[in-house]
């Protein structure tokens, strides 16, 4: 076989395939089962996502609005403020007490506690 | 979500913060109540609102007054030893006994009312109104107010006497 003869056919080909359009027919029910990959990737998403990212999203959520999240903020504050001092209170009176009992036991060698 | 998470974080942040400064801020006195030389003296200071010169008076006292009811516990505790030992003899000697249950019952007389006398110095040594709310506490809270008696026992085992009707 010739050259030129070969590159005649390797261009009638290449006429041939780019003309080819072929369709095959698509599988049974293949648009339902493209669906419902989607719908099984979206739950797997779902719940493999991080708790951070939960937090995040529920955050996102809930303050959207940033006076909001100032105004949680400053409960944080307020709780804080009022823990640390009932706390403290608690601590002082148990200290105060126990103080007191020390001090009636030093100078009372007959006293019981109950 | 920008701007409100950083708001968030830094509102945990400060609640940290704030409680830490305000339970530090609230225990400094107790705190300084307890790392004091004599902390249950510090504390009658504290108590009773006293000065400097009546706690330097009063420490004064109770450093005089320990040694001598040590004293008087010691002779206490050696009466109840020989008591202890007059009660688990072979042939116990009541006479003996009565002896030692005198002396015991004196020298816990005596260690009261040296008790009695010490609250009385102290109470002098504060301001009058203290010294009044101080004698108010050792009365509640020493052994001079003795506990009431229980008279339950004797009350459920009372024996019955019949009555006309019985």
């Amino acid at each position: 076989m010739k050259a030129s003869d070969q590159e005649s056919d390797d261009r009638k080909l290449k006429v041939l395939l780019s003309a080819w359009n072929p369709s095959p027919p698509l599988p049974p029910r293949f648009r339902e089962r493209v669906w419902q990959g989607i719908a099984r990737f979206e739950a797997h998403d779902r719940d493999t996502r991080t708790f951070l990212m939960k937090c995040r999203a529920w955050i996102a959520n809930h303050f959207a609005r940033p006076g909001l999240a100032w105004a949680c903020a400053s409960l944080l504050l307020a709780f804080g403020i009022g823990l640390g001092w009932f706390q403290a209170r608690q601590h002082t009176t148990t200290v105060t007490a126990e103080l007191a009992v020390r001090y009636a036991r030093s100078v009372d060698p007959y006293l019981t506690l109950p | 979500m920008r701007r409100t998470l950083p708001i968030l974080i830094l509102g945990l942040l400060g609640a940290v913060g704030t409680y830490c400064l305000a339970y530090f801020a609230g225990t400094f006195s107790s705190r300084a109540l307890l790392h004091s030389p004599q902390p249950e003296l510090a504390w009658l200071q504290h108590e009773f609102k006293l000065t400097g010169q009546d706690l330097a008076r009063i420490t004064e006292l109770h450093a005089g007054y320990l040694p001598r009811c040590m004293e008087r516990c010691a002779r206490i505790d050696e009466l109840n030893t020989l008591l202890a030992a007059a009660l688990h003899a072979d042939m116990p000697v009541p006479a003996e006994i009565d002896s030692l249950l005198r002396e015991r019952a004196d020298m816990r007389v005596l260690c009261q009312s040296e008790m009695i006398d010490h609250f009385l110095q102290v109470s002098r040594t504060m301001p009058p109104d203290q010294g009044r709310r101080y004698l108010a506490w050792v009365w509640d809270n020493t052994s001079l107010r003795e506990r009431p008696m229980d008279h339950s026992f004797r009350d459920a085992t009372a024996i019955h006497t019949p009555g006309p009707m019985d």
